[in-house]
């Protein structure tokens, strides 16, 4: 069975992007615009094998997203990458004591993102 | 009114006029600091937009270009095994061989497909440095715009203004060294697993 994988970008270029390169790869690709309507649609029953969010979003950024999800049962080990155009230590350090899995800078070729994928999947 | 009289009132005029002037001398420095970084910024857009939209393309073309040999390759190599009087093994090994040929040519296609989509993405990272451009540039205006309406008044509060022209551009460098300095920057650790 393909491997669900939610994608949390305000970008309609990115969600365009990784959406089309995942989905080419098997995956089967939800994804929301911004940290509180993933935050619903995630709570509302779907349980992805692997989350990749942005940090800058209005509403909710990526890493309050993180936070609410770590203290949720269903969220509380899922894999979630962060794709982003920051590179601050600091951030990548908040983003690891919050719980994420990676940290990916935009943009990233979709060999690599396939293979960080695979890496953080396993049997994806 | 006497000389003595308009002696003295001239002083004072003075001094003001020469701190407006120090004032407007400030404010020109700290803006052409600030308009020299915020060029060199968009400077590095411009040349970052050139090379993901050159890449695009020659991916695009070798994508067509390979395409295009791959189509020529079938079309001549049908007509050779429709052509030829060749036993059927001999037949069935061909077309295995020119699905071997095609079944590699769509998975180079598909590598570069996601190869392509991963650039896309560059768009929104030049979206990101143009907004932050902007956000400098409208603060910045709005300081200018403090002084053009105080600068008649001769207000004190004048004077904060090249601090505060020096702290916008502070925060914008600050805010520009969180991100990437640009996509082909070699220091930027890209992709780090926790």
């Amino acid at each position: 069975m393909a491997k669900t994988i939610f994608v949390v970008d305000d970008s309609a270029t990115i969600l365009m992007s990784v959406k089309n390169n995942l989905e080419i790869a098997g995956y089967t690709v939800h994804s929301a615009t911004d940290g509180v309507l993933a935050l619903e649609k995630l709570k509302s029953g779907l349980k992805p094998d692997l989350i990749i969010t942005d940090i800058n979003m209005p509403n909710m950024n990526g890493l309050e997203l993180i936070q609410q999800l770590r203290t949720l049962p269903n969220f509380r080990f899922t894999p979630i990458l962060i794709l982003t155009t920051e590179n601050q230590q600091s951030s990548r350090d908040q983003a690891k004591k919050l719980g994420a899995t990676g940290w990916l800078v935009k943009p990233v070729g979709g060999s690599d993102l396939l293979k960080i994928i695979k890496q953080v999947l396993p049997g994806a | 009114m006497t000389t003595e009289n308009l002696n003295t009132e001239k002083e004072p005029i003075n001094d003001d006029i020469q701190m407006a002037n120090q004032q407007a001398a400030s404010m020109m420095v700290s803006h052409m600091r600030l308009d020299e970084v915020l060029a060199g910024q968009l400077n590095g857009v411009v040349v970052d937009t050139e090379d993901a939209a050159m890449s695009l393309i020659m991916r695009g073309r070798k994508l067509s270009d390979d395409t295009h040999a791959l189509l020529k390759h079938l079309e001549s190599s049908t007509g050779k095994i429709v052509g030829a009087e060749q036993s059927s093994d001999q037949v069935s090994q061909d077309y295995k061989a020119l699905f071997t040929l095609v079944t590699e040519h769509n998975a180079s296609l598909a590598a570069e497909i996601a190869e392509m989509l991963g650039q896309i993405q560059f768009q929104d990272v030049v979206r990101q440095r143009i907004e932050r451009i902007e956000q400098a540039v409208n603060k910045r205006n709005a300081l200018f715009q403090a002084f053009v309406e105080k600068v008649d008044d001769l207000d004190p509060s004048l004077q904060t203004l090249p601090d505060k022209m020096q702290d916008v551009l502070n925060e914008y460098l600050e805010l520009e060294n969180r991100h990437a300095a640009s996509i082909n920057d070699e220091s930027t650790v890209k992709i780090e697993l926790f």
